[in-house]
């Protein structure tokens, strides 16, 4: 993944890209510049959330990082919706792309619209477009992959050891347990969710496998796939992009932004399996 | 000078006041293929001028207007920039007559 946003950046494209989306961006209290972090963000959003330091102003670092963390779906996630949803249909795969986008617009445009603070311009020194060099792009590879491995794999065991203790105490089941009642009432899901969504907070990528794992075994209709992989996208993604928002942000910034994304998620997976029923739909 | 006023885009009105050069026209109010000569950046909020001037947008300086949609880009001296229109607009720019551009050959 380093190597490929490498390569697009090394090649003049990202920039391009950036004046591009400028326009929507805006509307979400952002510019153009912030489709760096996006872009990035499909590999991986705890390294992504870092790269919102290239931001002009603080409003537009906490919108970024919210963005991220609520839509954009990691590289494991994207992983485990191609492979449940490719398999089931387009419109399903559609349906759930188009909901998250859709929440993504509508709550960067409500922060940009709450939040304090300035959005700054959008000024842009455009390189030219040229076939990168090999010899740099392995360099710039290397170094970014060690600056992710010092900054963002802690994260991840801090996150790992925390599934571990959770587990063993117990706490784990008493939460999927807690939760259980809006999975299967709400969601319309089944129970064994309850703890894949819990885990998919831990370790998001735990949580994929688990689903994957369910969906599998034919535990899970299309419309249950769809909403199940709908709210692990807007869910908060792992503990190690929290960590890293609290590093970024500080504790309250972090809580806030749970306390904020947990509800959307819940919300629209719940929304989203009222329409579908409603509407009958069978993907 | 009298294609000067046809540089105007008729459509857009600039508040403000009138730069100090009569004849210079913003920005944002240029086509693409438009050359110029910057006489003006004006400080607004916040920097915008100083990051502009560092990215070598200062008076004298020649720019060509590359695209306006949907981002205007723009080149100056060496230097490609895109801005959003808001920031174009603060950029006051003397435009080349067709003479001026003939002679003007090293310009990309």
């Amino acid at each position: 993944m380093p190597c490929h946003i490498g390569f697009l950046e090394d090649s003049g494209y990202i920039p391009r890209l950036a004046i591009f989306c400028d326009r929507i961006f805006r509307a979400m209290g952002l510019n153009g510049k912030a489709v760096l972090p996006m872009v990035l963000g499909l590999g991986c959003d705890t390294m992504a959330t870092m790269t919102t330091r290239i931001l002009g102003t603080p409003k537009e670092r906490l919108i970024a990082i919210l963005l991220l963390a609520l839509g954009i779906p990691c590289s494991a996630q994207l992983a485990t919706i191609m492979g449940i949803l490719g398999g089931i249909s387009f419109a399903a795969l559609a349906t759930l792309f188009g909901v998250v986008l859709g929440q993504m617009f509508l709550v960067g445009w409500l922060a940009a619209r709450v939040l304090k603070g300035d959005r700054s311009e959008f000024i842009l020194e455009l390189p030219p477009i040229r076939w990168p060099r090999l010899g740099n792009l392995l360099t710039k590879t290397r170094l970014r992959v060690w600056w992710y491995l010092g900054e963002a794999v802690p994260l991840f065991l801090v996150g790992t050891v925390l599934l571990f203790v959770l587990d063993r105490a117990g706490a784990l089941a008493v939460i999927a347990d807690a939760g259980r009642p809006v999975v299967t009432g709400l969601l319309g899901l089944p129970p064994a969710t309850a703890q894949i969504l819990v885990m998919g907070f831990l370790r998001r990528d735990y949580g994929a496998a688990g689903l994957f794992q369910l969906a599998h075994s034919g535990q899970l209709s299309g419309v249950q796939a769809v909403v199940a992989l709908t709210v692990m996208t807007l869910f908060v993604p792992c503990v190690a992009n929290f960590l890293m928002m609290v590093r970024e942000r500080g504790l309250k910034t972090g809580l806030a932004i749970i306390g904020v994304i947990t509800p959307i998620a819940v919300f629209t997976g719940g929304a989203l399996n009222y329409v579908l029923h409603s509407l009958g739909v069978q993907f | 000078m009298s294609s000067i006023p046809l540089a105007f885009s008729s459509k857009r009105k600039h508040a403000g006041e009138r730069p100090r050069d009569r004849a210079a026209v913003p920005l944002s109010s240029l086509k693409a293929g438009y050359r110029g000569v910057v006489v003006e950046v004006r400080a607004s909020h916040d920097g915008r001028a100083d990051r502009l001037l560092a990215l070598g947008v200062t008076p004298g300086a020649r720019l060509v207007v590359l695209q306006t949609f949907p981002g205007i880009v723009f080149m100056c001296d060496q230097t490609e920039l895109a801005v959003e229109r808001s920031v174009a607009d603060s950029v006051f720019v003397r435009l080349m007559t067709t003479a001026d551009q003939g002679c003007d050959g090293e310009m990309p």
